[in-house]
């Protein structure tokens, strides 16, 4: 693609395509919010009061604009199939995936691969062994165990990327239990857990990636075998261009006013934030993403006597700036970019 | 010869009666009379299955939408107002996409209300063998919530399909359908309908990392259940008062 075609592909994409304006009746908005689906929640009649027991994040005075690179789906598709080891003729779907599997006359076990062929965003498993029905527990690794299993798939299949971290501090555990549960009581009988997902987040510029397409999880199951593996982490890079912050009090006023999206309990009175980290969103897999935006991803929990629930919701982060056609491209940062 | 020709006429829509499956998809994207937000990705998502369940073909399919999509729908026929039995629990797999939140599902009209609650389904006394509300927090395990949903719904249901977390508006139906159904050689579904929900090439496709699903059972066997036409399923199990639930992050 030559510059000026992606300079117009830029500008395009920003205001026609991945952006979305929160417009309230007779107001006109000044922010503009990553293409973020509401929550299926119900909403209290009244929006809570919002109380900080966390410090602030510290932003800069601009937050650049990343432009996502398109998948080359057929160097990946190829790429994979060697990689995997799965070899069967790829089968494009009508709903826009292309899926691999191997030959089930040479090997025991099937394994098969759902590509998206929108971001190239994958999800790989060996059928019938992720979370499996049990009755006894199963033989799982510990934390550092899986982390090691897992870095050490990630590295010898080449499926690790730069902007993927790898620190064991940094990385999440996650395990999905089965539970058998007396119905007069609900007291727990007995529970299993059926996997362990080790589960490594992504940055750009420095900050966290957030959204269904930002994930990249190496999931572990019984004997420390990896079952499964979840590839959804687009590429990208700074655009050259950046957009006015909104500072972490204005973003959270604005949530208050109703922009961004928010989900909390009926009875939630005041909203208790512990965590508010500036993130840049990653569309669903599904999705063709050319620019991603950064947002305020918040969560914590509701002060009430009677229900202690979590809460969790996105606020805006940067501010509807005409863009500048002149700095789309450029590698150096304006002078104001300094915080 | 009238007499068997009519004989067997008769014969072969009783086995297409009897083998048809059925499917209830309900959604609500317009949400403007509440203070809760409109859903479009409900729309979308619930138009997705519905294809999804017709391509499929064998399944014998009714909808309702916004206005049209009732509690009643969902409410036990026991209770006042309910007409599950002409529903929810007249098909062996219902759908519903709109929002909720810890213990209920919000609806439009009053129809006989607008909020459903776990106290008011009982499921699988008729037909019902999967139940999925695709809503915020309606399974959320607080211990008595799942214990609630549990001694109320499960009357030979099988799998009470949710969320303990608040799902995004996406195609969380869409990618569920698209993995519980097997074209062959055209898809890459035929799941079972707890992999078809907690896989991230399924129900959790477009959600974010960590939000949680969660699935009630009456006996470990009803999680290896496959939709009809896609395999087999554990049968009917009567209610023995211990279940199960099977909690995953996406």
């Amino acid at each position: 693609m030559t510059k000026p075609s992606l300079q117009c592909c830029v500008i395009f994409s920003l205001f026609f395509g991945s952006v979305v304006y929160a417009h309230h009746p007779g107001e006109q908005a000044d922010h503009l919010m990553p293409n973020i689906p509401a929550y299926r929640t119900s909403a209290p009649s009244e929006a809570p009061a919002i109380r900080f027991e966390v410090e602030l994040p510290k932003v800069s005075k601009r937050l650049p604009v990343m432009l996502v690179s398109a998948p080359d789906i057929g160097n990946q598709v190829e790429s994979l199939q060697k990689k995997l080891r799965l070899h069967n003729k790829p089968i494009e779907t009508r709903s826009g995936k292309i899926i691999l599997s191997n030959s089930r006359e040479n090997e025991v076990q099937q394994k098969s691969l759902i590509l998206y062929a929108a971001s190239g965003g994958f999800y790989f498993e060996h059928e019938g062994k992720v979370d499996p029905v049990t009755e006894k527990a199963l033989d799982l690794p510990d934390d550092k165990n899986a982390y090691e299993i897992a870095h050490d798939y990630l590295k010898r299949h080449e499926l690790l990327s730069d902007d993927i971290e790898t620190d064991i501090g940094q990385v999440q555990f996650s395990r999905a239990v089965l539970s058998e549960f007396d119905g007069r009581t609900g007291r727990t009988l007995r529970s299993f857990d059926t996997g362990i997902d080790v589960r490594f987040p992504q940055r750009w510029e420095g900050y966290r990636v957030t959204g269904p397409g930002s994930k990249l999880y190496v999931s572990i199951g019984d004997g420390g075998e990896v079952v499964a593996l979840t590839s959804m982490h687009r590429k990208a890079k700074a655009s050259g261009s950046s957009l006015p912050a909104i500072d972490p009090e204005s973003a959270v006023d604005l949530l208050k006013k109703g922009y961004g999206r928010m989900s909390v309990t009926p009875e939630c009175k005041t909203a208790v934030v512990t965590d508010m980290t500036l993130a840049y969103w990653s569309e669903s897999p599904k999705s063709e993403q050319r620019m991603a935006l950064p947002v305020y991803q918040i969560s914590g929990y509701c002060d009430n006597p009677e229900d202690l629930q979590s809460f969790e919701a996105f606020a805006p982060a940067v501010r509807n700036a005409a863009f500048d056609i002149r700095t789309v491209g450029e590698s150096k940062p304006r002078r104001d970019d300094e915080a | 010869m009238f007499n068997k020709v009519a004989a067997l006429f008769m014969g072969l829509l009783i086995s297409n009666h009897i083998s048809a499956a059925e499917l209830l998809a309900e959604h609500i994207e317009d949400y403007s009379s509440s203070p809760s937000s409109n859903l479009p990705g409900c729309d979308n998502t619930t138009d997705r299955l519905w294809d999804e369940f017709g391509n499929a073909g064998g399944w014998d399919r009714k909808r309702w939408s916004d206005n049209n999509a009732w509690e009643g729908d969902w409410k036990s026929e026991h209770l006042a107002g309910g007409d599950d039995g002409d529903w929810s629990d007249d098909r062996d797999f219902s759908y519903f996409c709109g929002h909720g939140n810890v213990g209920l599902v919000e609806f439009t009209t009053s129809n006989p209300g607008t909020i459903f609650t776990s106290t008011e389904g009982r499921w699988g006394d008729e037909d019902a063998e999967w139940v999925t509300f695709d809503t915020s927090m309606t399974f959320r395990d607080t211990g008595s919530n799942v214990a609630t949903w549990y001694t109320n719904a499960f009357r030979e249901l099988h799998l009470l399909i949710g969320w303990h977390d608040s799902p995004l508006d996406g195609d969380t139906g869409g990618e569920f359908a698209d993995s519980l159904i097997d074209w062959g050689f055209f898809d890459g579904g035929g799941k079972t309908v707890k992999d078809a929900w907690f896989s991230n090439s399924g129900g959790c496709t477009d959600q974010n990392n960590g939000t949680t699903q969660l699935i009630i059972a009456e006996v470990q066997a009803h999680y290896n259940d496959r939709i009809h036409g896609e395999g087999s399923n554990a049968g009917d199990q009567p209610f023995n008062n211990t279940g199960w639930k099977w909690s995953h992050d996406c």
